[in-house]
Formats: C-alpha cells, sequence, structure tokens
C-alpha cells in the first residue's frame, strides 16, 4: 500500500490538519500543479468540498450551476491550456449529469479528471439515496475508471488517474470516492507509482519506416489528412516542419483546424461532410494519404469504401487501435509524432500536383456568397471579419450546428487550441462552458463563444457563472429560431417535413443575459455588422451579441448521408 | 465467424465488465467466456463470433487499462495486419 491508513476517520490529523481522505485528494491535485477545479457540490461530496473550505492554500473551485456545466467548462479549461482538467461532483444526479461532458472529452481525447462522491461503502448495492452504479455508467465513456473503496488506495489510484488522463492518448479518468473514504484517515506516503504509459510505442519500426519513404518517394498525389491527434500530441511545430520540409498539401479534420495558417497555399482546409471541395477533390484524387493524428470518423471520410479509392495509407497516431480500425493502411507508424514526423521529412518531387492543389484551392475553396439584401444578419461575413481583426490568440468556443460549421469554414484560426468545438460527440451545450473554462486558463485572452439559439439554451445557466467570476467572454448568439441543421437535413434529405425544429417561442435573449447580469446587444441586418464586430472587440467585461440571422440560411456544401465526399451538395436547392 | 482470445487482466473492479462491453459495443459476441483467478490477476478465455476484423477488437481489448497481456489463439483468415510497429498494453 502506498499510503498508510485507518479507519478511525478523525475530520483532522493532530496537528490540526485535515488528515483525511479528502484532503489527500487536495493535496495530490496540488502535487500536479491543478491551480483551478469546476464542480457543485452536494450530500456525498461534502468532505471534499469541508477540505477545501479548511485549505489554507486551496485550490481555485469554479463553482457552476449545473454539473453538466463544471464537466464542459473543466473540458473547455483542457482543450485551451493543454493541461489537465478536473471536475467535482457528488453522487448520483450529480455523476449522471457529468455524463454528457465526460463522453465529449472522451470521443475529442481530452485529458479530464472527474472526481465524485459516492455513498458510503457500507450502502453500496443498497438503493441507498443519491446512490448509482458510477463505475458501471462511466466504462464507456472513460478511458479508465476506479470506484475507490479503502483510503489506503486513494493515493495511488488519484496518482495513476492523474497519469492516465494525460499519457498517449488522453482522455477522462472517472475517480469515485465513498463518502467514508474521503472521511478515514490516512497519511500520505508521496509514492508515485510507475505507471507504463499504455500508448508508449517505444522505437518506430525501421522496417515501415523505410517502407513509408518509399511510399512518399513513389506517390505523385500525395496528401496530408491531419487531426486532432497533432495538438493533443503536442506536436503542432513537427507538423508544420513535416509540412514544410515535403511540401505536400494539407486537409484538415475539423479539430485539425488551425494547423496551417489559413492563408498557407498548401493548406486545403476542412475535408469531409462540410468540408472545402478542393479538400475533399484532392484526396479523392490521392494516390497517397499521409494520416496524422487523425481516425478515419464517418464525418471526414463520407462513405468509407468510397474515400480516396486510388490512394494508400500510412497511418500515423499514439493509439495502436486506431490502426486498421477503420481504413488499413499500408504501413502503421505508432507512437509519438514529435518522434515520427521528423523521422518522414523529406522533400517530394510533387510541384504539378501541388500546383493543381493550388489553382483548385484558389477555384474551390470557401468563399463566401453574396449578401442578399434582405438576408438578415451577415454571419459568414462577421465571422470572416472578426477572424481577421481579433488577432491570433482569440480562443473561440462553439457550440453545435450550423454556426459551428460556419466557424469551421469561414474563421481563420493560427492553431488548433484556439478552436474549441465538439467535434467527436458532437454535444450541444458545450459552448459557453467550454469558453468559462478557456477564459479561466488565459485571463488575458480574447475569449468568444459562438453559439445558435438551439444549443444556448441547452447551458444557458452557466450565464450566472460567467456573472460570478466576471469573466470577459463574449458571446455570439446566431438566431434563425430554428434548430438549424436539422431543419436544413429535414429539408434536403426527408423531403421537407420539418419535424419538432422550430424555436420561433425563443425568449428575448438579451433581456435573458441581463437577467443574469450579462450586458446584451441585438444587432440586426447588414448593416449592423461593423458595429457589432466593434462591440465584440472593443467591449470591456462579458457582453452577449444577440444576432438574428436569415431563418432558413444553410451549410454549404453538404455530404449526404450515405454519400461519398465526391458527391457534395454545393447549391442551395433547399 | 469465431475467434479465440487469451489475456490475463488486473482483477480490478469493472475489469471484466470492461472486456465484455467492448466485445458487444464494437461488433462482436460472446458465445463462450472462461475466467479464473490466477497469481492475483484474471486468465479469460474468450470465444467471440462477428463479421468485423477480429484484430480490431484484439487492439481495443489491448488498450483497456487493466488488460495486461492479450495473444488470438485463432487466427482469423480474412484479418489484415498493417505492417508496422505494435504496441502490448502489458
Amino acid at each position: 500500500m502506498p499510503a498508510d491508513a485507518d479507519t478511525a476517520s478523525p475530520h483532522r490529523s493532530p496537528d490540526g490538519r485535515p488528515g483525511n481522505g479528502a484532503w489527500a485528494v487536495l493535496e495530490v491535485l496540488k502535487r500536479h500543479q491543478v491551480e483551478t477545479v469546476f464542480g457543485y457540490p452536494g450530500g456525498a461530496i461534502m468532505p471534499l468540498y469541508d477540505a477545501m473550505a479548511q485549505d489554507a492554500s486551496p485550490i481555485r473551485h469554479i463553482l457552476t450551476r449545473h454539473e453538466q456545466g463544471a464537466a464542459f467548462a473543466a473540458n473547455g479549461y483542457a482543450r485551451a491550456s493543454g493541461r489537465l482538467g478536473v471536475c467535482i461532483a457528488t453522487s448520483g444526479p450529480g455523476a449522471t449529469n457529468l455524463i454528457t461532458a465526460v463522453a465529449d472529452a472522451h470521443m475529442d481525447s481530452i485529458p479530464l479528471l472527474v472526481i465524485t462522491g459516492q455513498v458510503p461503502t457500507s450502502l453500496l448495492g443498497t438503493d441507498a439515496f443519491q446512490e448509482t452504479d458510477v463505475l458501471g455508467l462511466s466504462l464507456p465513456i472513460t478511458k479508465h475508471s476506479y470506484l475507490v473503496r479503502h483510503v489506503g488506495e486513494l493515493e495511488a489510484v488519484l496518482e495513476e488517474a492523474i497519469h492516465l488522463a494525460q499519457e498517449g492518448r488522453p482522455g477522462p479518468v472517472w475517480v469515485d470516492i465513498p463518502k467514508d473514504v474521503q472521511l478515514a484517515s490516512v497519511r500520505l506516503s508521496g509514492f508515485v507509482p510507475g505507471v507504463k504509459a499504455a500508448g508508449e510505442a517505444g522505437t518506430p519500426d525501421e522496417d515501415a519506416l523505410e517502407r513509408a519513404h518509399e511510399l512518399l518517394a513513389a506517390a505523385r498525389r500525395p496528401v496530408i489528412y491531419a487531426g486532432g491527434g497533432v495538438a493533443l500530441g503536442h506536436a503542432v511545430p513537427a507538423f508544420r516542419d513535416f509540412v514544410a520540409r515535403t511540401g505536400a498539401p494539407v486537409v484538415t479534420t475539423l479539430k485539425g483546424i488551425g494547423l496551417l495558417s489559413p492563408d498557407d497555399p498548401r493548406n486545403l482546409g476542412m475535408l469531409g461532410m462540410h468540408g472545402a471541395p478542393c479538400a475533399n477533390r484532392a484526396v479523392q484524387a490521392a494516390d497517397l494519404l499521409v494520416v496524422v493524428g487523425a481516425r478515419f470518423d464517418d464525418r471526414a471520410t463520407g462513405r468509407l469504401a468510397a474515400f480516396a479509392p486510388e490512394a494508400q495509407v500510412i497511418h500515423l497516431d499514439v493509439d495502436p487501435a486506431e490502426m486498421a480500425k477503420l481504413r488499413p493502411p499500408e504501413v502503421a507508424l505508432v507512437g509519438d509524432l514529435n518522434h515520427l514526423l521528423p523521422r518522414l521529412a523529406r522533400p517530394l518531387a510533387i510541384e504539378a500536383w501541388r500546383d493543381q492543389c493550388a489553382r483548385s484551392r484558389q477555384t474551390e475553396g470557401f468563399r463566401l456568397p453574396p449578401q442578399r439584401p434582405e438576408g438578415g444578419f451577415p454571419a459568414l461575413r462577421f465571422l470572416d471579419a472578426l477572424s481577421r481583426r481579433a488577432g491570433d490568440q482569440t480562443y473561440v468556443a462553439c457550440d453545435v450546428g450550423q454556426h459551428q460549421m460556419w466557424v469551421a469554414q469561414y474563421y481563420g484560426f493560427s492553431h488548433p487550441r484556439r478552436h474549441l468545438t465538439s467535434g467527436g460527440l458532437g454535444a450541444m451545450g458545450f459552448g459557453l462552458p467550454a469558453a468559462i473554462g478557456a477564459q479561466l486558463a488565459h485571463p488575458d485572452a480574447r475569449v468568444v463563444n459562438v453559439s445558435g439559439d438551439g444549443s444556448f439554451m441547452m447551458n444557458v445557466q452557466e450565464l450566472a457563472t460567467l456573472g460570478r467570476y466576471g469573466l470577459p467572454v463574449k458571446i455570439v448568439l446566431f438566431d434563425n429560431q430554428y434548430l438549424g441543421m436539422v431543419r436544413q437535413q429535414q429539408a434536403l434529405f426527408y423531403e421537407g417535413r420539418l419535424s419538432s425544429v422550430d424555436l420561433s417561442d425563443n425568449p428575448d435573449f438579451v433581456q435573458v443575459a441581463q437577467a443574469f447580469g450579462i450586458p446584451a446587444r441585438r444587432f440586426e441586418g447588414a448593416d449592423a455588422m461593423e458595429a457589432a464586430i466593434r462591440a465584440c472587440l472593443e467591449t470591456p467585461g462579458p457582453l452577449l451579441l444577440h444576432l438574428p440571422i436569415e431563418r432558413e440560411q444553410n451549410v454549404w456544401p453538404i455530404v449526404g448521408p450515405g454519400m461519398s465526399n465526391d458527391q457534395m451538395i454545393q447549391e442551395d436547392v433547399a | 465467424m469465431s475467434h479465440q482470445f487469451q489475456l490475463f487482466a488486473r482483477p480490478a473492479e469493472g475489469s471484466l465488465e470492461r472486456i465484455l462491453r467492448t466485445v458487444r459495443a464494437r461488433g462482436f459476441e460472446v458465445q463462450d467466456m472462461s475466467v479464473r483467478l490466477e497469481g492475483g490477476r484474471y486468465h479469460v478465455r474468450l470465444r467471440v463470433g462477428g463479421q468485423r476484423d477480429p484484430g480490431m477488437l484484439a487492439r481495443q481489448l489491448e488498450k483497456l487499462w487493466d488488460v495486461e497481456h492479450l495473444a488470438a489463439l485463432q487466427a482469423a483468415p480474412e484479418a489484415r495486419e498493417p505492417m508496422g510497429s505494435r504496441v502490448s498494453a502489458a
């Protein structure tokens, strides 16, 4: 056992300092330089909150107004900072309310430590008040999870959990701690277990590297297909150097946006369902795909059997389980991208292909459509203009829906960490709490939450958190009084039968924000764009910008369900 | 088609459930399973059925933190192993 323990449960150690399990949790968090945690108290987690109250040098606790808000805020904190996010809740409903945001972290490989209180061990399995099988609930949505039944295990479990959340392919790790374990007396050993990294890949396979070089040298139409794994692996500089050395065209997933400058001629933009035509066409014509930290997600590939039909594949990833999960590669390179990419970086003789892609980028990149006089607030132009004027250090946290795709298409990001988006799970309600987390990670940075009227209402209560902590997050709320993405797909793929997508009974969002103490302004029509940008950039403190947009504006292009990426619909036929 | 695996896992709370849910969620069904606690760890023999690549399932099982070692006892004819480095969770 790494720690001495007994079950006498004195709340305080003889010298008066808390010396119980709850205190141990805080001490281990501090050992790992955790400065901020997000949470919501309740019965079974009260010992931990009591320990926080008695802590002479407390970790900053951000009280959200819903446990989901706490987990999304920790998620956003981790995304923006690259550090561990920590969220805390009580048992039962506290734990179940975390689940969506934890699942989001699992899908997008975000390092998150989830701590919940649990009913006392003597009551486990008795259907006690606020008892749920949290370990069981956590299994499909975490990298790993623990139920700590003995305080003597607590320190080692927490150390392992913190390590696991961040090593290899990151992810959420959940530690469920019964109330009596939090109260039990414990002495920390300081012991840090020597945990072997599950994703530790060791030395790259030299034969595989040689084969990859052969494929690269033989390729005439190579494309680099890069995803979120590059930034998660802290490999953005290595990736940029690899692109510079090879000169190959690059397409990115939603989470890979920002890996290259939007103005870089090699950057063909996002691929997939709402990707740039030039990106999808390059992939479909490629004879070699170099897949870097991406996972052949269906939103990126469209119909998998028709994806990059002429391409051989070199797949680089830290997670061996991604190899051949969906598309068997000719060469699999498992390991740290910082080690692998330099080994592959050699100039390629592909001038004709590079020129072809650069021309395609000019003609088939994302283009701002003409603004129609009656078209409401110009959302796309606003995003394009905002990105040019807001500066490279601006963090944008999206919600999920049409506005999310417009941000991906028209906001120019300088780094993937500036773009916080719920990629894999696609969780509405992500944006506002994630923006709160990003602002706390970067207090001096500009943070913008771009949301839609559907998503915004899913965690609207976090306006209270914004107000409580005085965070200067700007909320850009595009309001079409529809669940726009669902409406668009019903119009396109369900013969126009709209079903439960009308939100024309939305509240007055300006009044809602003001009721929470958040300043808010409405900007209507094309002529209001400049004033809205200036308000967003120049207003100190928080601000909600309510921007009514054309009700039936669509996201273009779109690849329909079951279609291949070379079957993009590019015209407004809805 | 059936595929057989043998694996050793830490006897941590939930480890058998993780193995079983991975089999189910990745598109296979358990046809036979035996578990013995040997030398402080689970020794699991597993026969599963499914049309997907058993190599994919093996990699997903190896990825589980509790799984210390996994071996496929029956080669899958349709499995296509990519050339390259492989990592064990051991």
